[in-house]
């Protein structure tokens, strides 16, 4: 139990971000650089959420990731933090907050009714 | 409180400070753009408003102090930094950002500003020794032509924004952040080639 919960992390959380910061660091494409990443850290974020509450997250923290994922954007729009806000950004992480929800929904109907699957 | 909520709390908060971590790195640092500046020819000082008006004079000055507030002067007269877009003074333009102004360093479709900011501080060595500290920020600016807003930049990926409708500007800044860190480092006039190339692009 505690050795699925360990690889679930590394695998939905650890790895997105590891691979996240490659590509920030190493990538040479254009689009590429700029908004996987992001989509990266998103997908990390609402896994962390689904693992913590084994895989079935309550309304809440669904809305939660939402608006915590589009709060920097928003603060740089406001001007309260530097940096350029970018809409494809905010596109870009509710692309990967949504793969993360649906992934999470599978993981859990094969959990939930395995002989199904 | 249900320790599912705590967890998810404490998830949040790391997830948002990796999110601001990762937005205020600084990529630039104060040699990452050559500043120096080939003044004008034409060598009218002025005072640039926002309406567009300028004024014309001999000498420009700043005044500040506790109750009043901050004042650009040319010759005698006084106008609140706020009213002004820039200043030109000895054939140099500079760009007001907020209650200050930053010097141009490249004109154009894309206009950059430069801007040093020096702290003195003290630090005190192993042996007790306390020495006076002098540090020097450099901090660079963008404005989209020459009516927008002046911005604060800082990192490669602004950079790309702002050039990726000229391919050939597109295609100096398509390397990673690593790469072309060196080729700064090795030319200090890497990043002003590549907005001059944007600039230049029809």
């Amino acid at each position: 139990m505690i050795f699925r919960k360990i690889s679930d992390v590394a695998l939905n959380v650890l790895l997105p971000l590891v691979i996240g910061y490659v590509i920030y660091n190493v990538s040479t494409g254009q689009y590429v650089i700029n908004y996987l990443p992001d989509g990266l850290w998103a997908y990390a974020f609402v896994s962390a959420l689904s693992i913590i509450w084994n895989r079935q997250l309550p309304f809440f923290w669904i809305v939660a990731v939402f608006v915590l994922a589009t709060l920097v954007e928003f603060l740089q729009w406001l001007k309260l933090i530097p940096g350029t806000p970018d809409l494809l950004d905010i596109v870009v992480y509710f692309l990967f907050i949504t793969v993360g929800l649906l992934i999470n929904y599978y993981s859990n109907t094969v959990k939930l009714h395995p002989k199904n699957n | 409180m249900k320790k599912q909520n705590l967890l998810s709390l404490i998830a949040c908060t790391f997830f948002i400070y990796l999110a601001f971590a990762c937005t205020v790195h600084k990529k630039l640092w104060c040699d990452s753009m050559d500043a120096n500046v080939k003044a004008d020819e034409e060598t009218e000082n002025f005072i640039l408003f926002n309406d567009g008006n300028k004024i014309a004079g001999e000498k420009i000055a700043f005044k500040s102090g506790t109750l009043t507030k901050d004042v650009i002067m040319i010759d005698k007269d006084k106008y609140p930094i706020a009213e002004t877009r820039g200043f030109k003074s000895n054939g140099i333009f500079f760009g007001r950002y907020k209650n200050t102004y930053a010097k141009r360093i490249i004109k154009g479709k894309i206009n950059i500003y430069y801007r040093e900011i020096i702290k003195h501080g003290t630090s005190t060595n192993a042996s007790g020794q306390t020495r006076s500290t002098i540090n020097v920020d450099c901090l660079f600016y963008y404005q989209v032509g020459d009516t927008g807003i002046i911005e604060e930049f800082y990192k490669y990926k602004t950079i790309r924004q702002l050039i990726q409708s000229c391919p050939a500007a597109a295609a100096m800044m398509d390397k990673p952040d690593k790469e072309i860190r060196k080729m700064v480092k090795a030319n200090a006039k890497f990043l002003n080639s590549v907005f001059e190339t944007y600039n230049a692009c029809k």
